[in-house]
């Protein structure tokens, strides 16, 4: 019985290397072990759980350069979730000097739904107010599935344009997440 | 969107940028802050008239060592806390660890000298200039470093920019030492060290907005 350590380490390996499927499959159990991090340590914010997982798998999926194959992928990816978790509480105690809690009656009976799989916050709606040169190659590419010589041949870019436009937009969508833009 | 969702929109893989590449291109970003600030040297300092002299002794050497390993120290540092995770290597932590002991024994070793002469030797000629100077000549190479971090993701941002202008702040010693005639170890100590430690506390403080991710 493998270790979750190796079995992910061998998925990351496999990802780099070109794997989307191992990919997914990475993305896919790491989603998992995060949605139960942060559930424990955000019980009081359940509703915001499932926004964090969806922001640090963009994170991991932005930073997938920054992981040396020598390194544990539990503790490369341990310390993005710590970041972000931080980040997050940083940010939502900002807000919150700023708004103070209308809706306390409401938020003592409000039921939060255990439907793991839905965030608050849309992902595609967000991509749709990328600039074009971000947002063309990151549907066509990401969403439609078409190759980036495809993608290059329909928007009139060159594919290292078409590259950049995805890095680039992708760590803008992360970056709107955050609010900054 | 769901989770599920985002998955996929994510495994449609575009390919992963090469690390090793954008290390070179922070080295490359790096050499460029250097020639910037050696080239602002040259051109409003100028090179120290007595260089061909100054070159046979000793202490002109020993600036460039300490600081340039100083300098080499905190670049593999920061490197090292760019990248989520990472453990520190031992070897580094070492020298640079090595580097302070050294500092500090030369210090303590020149606190024999009689109270009003060390007065005389801190506060003689151009501390001030020096300082700012080095402060100052740092910041191509600190604005290079900033944007090389941010190619990365440094979990502790505070501590990353701090090294970060560390390393710039020594690569600047290194460089305003080709101008700066004073050679006594004891004001090198105090001012240099100085000058080379203001951009790592700007760094420390702005690494947290800046180094954002």
């Amino acid at each position: 019985m493998n270790t979750v350590e190796e079995r992910l380490h061998a998925y990351m390996v496999s990802a780099l290397a070109g794997d989307n499927v191992a990919y997914r499959t990475l993305l896919k159990e790491l989603s998992v072990h995060l949605r139960a991090f942060f559930r424990k340590r955000l019980h009081y914010l359940s509703d915001d759980v499932e926004d964090l997982v969806q922001e640090v798998l963009l994170a991991i999926h932005n930073q997938r350069h920054t992981y040396q194959v020598a390194q544990p992928i539990t503790a490369w990816a341990y310390a993005i979730a710590r970041y972000k978790l931080i980040d997050f509480l940083r940010r939502r105690s900002a807000h919150d000097v700023h708004n103070e809690a209308l809706d306390d009656v409401a938020e003592l009976t409000a039921v939060s739904d255990e439907d793991a799989g839905n965030a608050k916050r849309d992902i595609q709606s967000l991509l749709a107010q990328l600039p074009q040169h971000y947002r063309l190659p990151i549907e066509h590419v990401k969403l439609e599935g078409m190759s980036i010589i495809e993608t290059a041949a329909i928007t009139g870019m060159s594919e290292s344009a078409v590259k950049i436009g995805i890095h680039r937009g992708m760590k803008k969508l992360s970056a709107m997440i955050r609010g900054d833009v | 969107m769901k989770t599920d969702d985002l998955i996929s929109f994510l495994a449609h893989d575009e390919g992963v940028l090469s690390s090793r590449m954008i290390a070179r291109s922070i080295l490359c970003a790096l050499c460029v802050g250097l020639l910037i600030s050696l080239i602002f040297l040259f051109i409003s300092f100028g090179v120290r008239v007595d260089i061909k002299d100054a070159m046979l002794l000793p202490v002109f050497w020993g600036k460039f060592i300490f600081f340039g390993l100083c300098a080499l120290g905190a670049y593999f540092v920061a490197m090292q806390l760019a990248r989520p995770g990472a453990r520190l290597s031992s070897v580094l932590l070492g020298l640079l660890i090595a580097l302070l002991f050294a500092w500090l024994f030369v210090m303590v070793s020149l606190v024999d000298i009689s109270a009003v002469q060390r007065v005389d030797v801190l506060f003689s000629g151009s501390w001030r200039v020096c300082t700012l100077s080095i402060a100052a000549l740092s910041l191509p190479i600190f604005v290079a470093a900033m944007w090389g971090l941010k190619q990365f993701a440094p979990t502790r941002p505070a501590l990353c920019g701090a090294v970060a202008g560390l390393c710039a702040g020594a690569a600047s010693v290194v460089i305003y030492s080709l101008h700066c005639p004073e050679m006594n170890i004891f004001f090198i100590g105090v001012w240099y060290v100085l000058g080379m430690c203001i951009p790592a506390v700007i760094g420390a403080c702005l690494g947290r907005y800046l180094l954002r991710w």
